[in-house]
């Protein structure tokens, strides 16, 4: 499983500059602040959070459709995080974006054929020969389980979960290493979300795909991640073994957001001790001093009013940023 | 109080376009007792919001009751005119909705809107509908209620905002709510305080609650009954038990295991998936609306919808494999016979 590292993250920080009025001085969201992990090849890394977190802006900036702020981005050993538009063409080959929305992704007005073979001619792979692509994009549409009667027809004709398919294979054309997955069934139903989850599944077994699973669905972020990332208004709260994440969630955070999950199991529903935090997560625009958590924490000391908690190893391989761990 | 509160029968809603019919709802039946929860399962399309649209009479222009009965309380809804449904709902049935941001009007504060929903039904100085709405504030714990009622809908977060939608719906003490998707909209953490001042409510009132929704998560924590819809009909209904631990339909057995359990790792377990998708309702499938996509279908299943039969006690299916009528168990029972 665990190969090469190929991808590392380094204090990223993605800022917005934010303006109530004209008149007034710009505030500072900070989306992405101070984050920090690597991915291995072959590996799933899902990253976790409520709406506002950061979660889809650091897959955004990582796969440079936003310019980040500061920090370091190194795929394959190049650091990405500053090229310009040139360079990163190329780049751009190996790295992937699957979007949350497989109704708003793809173009109307083109036929599937035409979704899928635009990477190639935009790489100018198979020299414009139409057989050539046309034959890759059966292939393709095969891979990700649609027909070769797929090809000619257009987007409005399929289904949520058939167009996410078409996202996946235009996604997979170029043979990426990494793809970014953001909320890739959160728009789909449940029983959708399920064949969508295994397709990525077969895909990254097949291709030696490397993921980075962005959902707020953490039973499914847990299921097909080997590591999780929990992140809180910009930052990672905790980072862990997705198994280990599950077992032993150290972080406040972590636990509430694991025992909010509702189960399938009525027994176990009702046995089971909720943690209800109060609130909800605070604006990321200036954010006070201290702890992320401290205003919804359980288990809030004196320390963490005034002290903003790093990120540290405290197990092998789990890292938690929590004043209660240090 | 027990007893029926609402029995629908034999319901039929359809949706007319520029496509033509679309038959949204195919013949439901079922019933909420007093005081009890319900929850309706399926995924988008399969007939369970406008079922329940069809009950408070909210149906837009397109949509039309195409025959069948809906009794609340022993009268007939779709008999009613306008003016007297208008009288029963909100009064003594409200919804609540999906979306809390698009449910409030944006340009009235929130207490203006609750006093609204208790004066429209019921005789009061003003000033006693202030003290009300307050006091519905405090019964969803909203934190300094007396302040929260001159704010806008704005100026609040979406799980404050669906607490101010239950307060409303409950203003004046409903025999029957419907939650439409109540959480769907809201984060995990938010949904798991939303879910839990509901079933403290529960508690606490004698409300019926019907709750709809597509996680079954949402509906194992406190619904009495269940029932599952799929292709605008009734598939599957049974005991909160009953339906989880032994589930009938191939469907609901396919909706349970395609969400990962709590201790389901990739590497060993492959999640159940049903292929395909939804049937389209503008030509429904003369068979069982699941057939395609079905991996126990039988030939009969194709040509017949099957009748929605009592399987074992208190749980009733819609499928052959279950049914009396099931070709297959007749020739074997008969072969029995005749071996005997």
């Amino acid at each position: 499983m665990n190969g090469a590292q190929l991808l590392q993250v380094k204090n990223l920080k993605k800022y917005f500059e934010y303006k109530s009025s004209t008149l007034t001085k710009p505030k500072t969201l900070k989306a992405v602040d101070d984050v920090s992990f690597s991915l291995g090849s072959g590996e799933t890394l899902g990253i976790v959070g409520e709406s506002g977190c950061g979660k889809t802006t650091t897959g955004y900036t990582i796969a440079r459709l936003y310019q980040p702020t500061s920090g370091e981005i190194l795929f394959k050993g190049q650091d990405i995080a500053l090229l310009d538009e040139s360079s990163l063409f190329h780049v751009r080959r190996k790295l992937q974006i699957i979007f949350q929305d497989p109704f708003a992704s793809l173009n109307p007005r083109m036929t599937v054929a035409e979704i899928i073979a635009e990477p190639f001619e935009i790489f100018n792979i198979y020299s414009g020969s139409r057989n050539k692509t046309y034959q890759e994009v059966l292939r393709l549409l095969e891979l990700v389980g649609l027909k070769k009667e797929h090809a000619g027809r257009y987007p409005h004709e399929f289904s949520g979960g058939q167009r996410q398919r078409i996202g996946i294979a235009r996604a997979i054309a170029l043979n990426p290493e990494l793809i970014v997955c953001d909320e890739p069934i959160s728009a789909l139903d449940v029983s959708i979300q399920a064949q969508i989850v295994n397709l990525l599944q077969d895909l990254q077994e097949k291709l030696g795909l490397s993921y980075i699973f962005i959902s707020h669905n953490i039973s499914m972020v847990k299921y097909i991640s080997d590591r999780i990332c929990v992140m809180y208004l910009g930052r990672i709260a905790e980072l862990s073994d997705s198994f280990e994440l599950y077992r032993n969630p150290l972080h406040p955070y972590t636990s509430a957001l694991l025992s909010a999950i509702p189960v399938a199991d009525p027994d176990l529903a009702e046995k089971r001790k909720r943690i209800i935090i109060e609130g909800s997560v605070p604006s990321p625009i200036d954010p006070p001093p201290g702890c992320r958590f401290k205003q919804r924490c359980p288990r809030k000391m004196a320390v963490c009013e005034k002290e903003d908690p790093p990120l540290r190893e405290v197990a092998p391989r789990h890292h938690v940023a929590c004043h209660l761990y240090s | 109080m027990t007893g029926e509160l609402l029995h629908v029968n034999n319901l039929r809603v359809s949706f007319f376009s520029y496509l033509g019919e679309t038959k949204a709802v195919r013949d439901v039946s079922f019933h909420v007792n007093r005081g009890e929860v319900l929850g309706i399962v399926g995924e988008s399309g399969c007939g369970k919001t406008v079922t329940m649209l069809s009950v408070m009479q909210l149906l837009d222009d397109a949509g039309k009751i195409m025959g069948g009965s809906i009794r609340f309380d022993n009268e007939e809804l779709t008999a009613k005119s306008a003016e007297e449904i208008r009288k029963l709902r909100g009064n003594r049935m409200s919804m609540i909705f999906q979306d809390p941001f698009t449910s409030l009007n944006p340009v009235f504060t929130v207490g203006n809107q609750l006093i609204e929903a208790i004066l429209s039904h019921r005789k009061m100085p003003r000033s006693e509908a202030w003290k009300r709405a307050v006091q519905l504030l405090k019964l969803v714990e909203i934190p300094s209620p007396e302040e929260r009622m001159r704010r806008y809908p704005h100026e609040m977060s979406g799980g404050m905002l669906q607490r101010i939608m239950i307060a409303m719906a409950l203003s004046c003490d409903p025999e029957l709510l419907i939650a439409d998707e109540p959480t769907t909209a809201l984060d995990v953490t938010i949904q798991a305080q939303i879910l839990e001042l509901m079933k403290d409510l529960k508690k606490r009132l004698e409300t019926a609650i019907v709750i709809i929704t597509h996680d079954l998560g949402v509906v194992a924590d406190f619904c009495d009954r269940i029932i599952v819809m799929y292709g605008g009909q009734i598939v599957e209904e049974g005991t909160k038990r009953g339906i989880f631990y032994h589930p009938l339909h191939p469907y609901t057995k396919g909706l349970l295991g395609a969400v990962p359990g709590p201790d389901v790792k990739k590497d060993e377990i492959r999640l159940v998936t049903i292929p395909g998708a939804p049937p389209d309702l503008r030509n429904p499938p003369a068979g069982c609306a699941f057939y395609p996509r079905c991996r126990q279908a039988m030939r009969i299943c194709a040509r017949m919808n099957p009748n929605f039969v009592e399987a074992e006690n208190q749980h009733k299916v819609r499928c052959w494999l279950y049914s009396p009528m099931n070709p297959k168990r007749i020739v074997e029972q008969s072969l029995a016979g005749e071996i005997r």
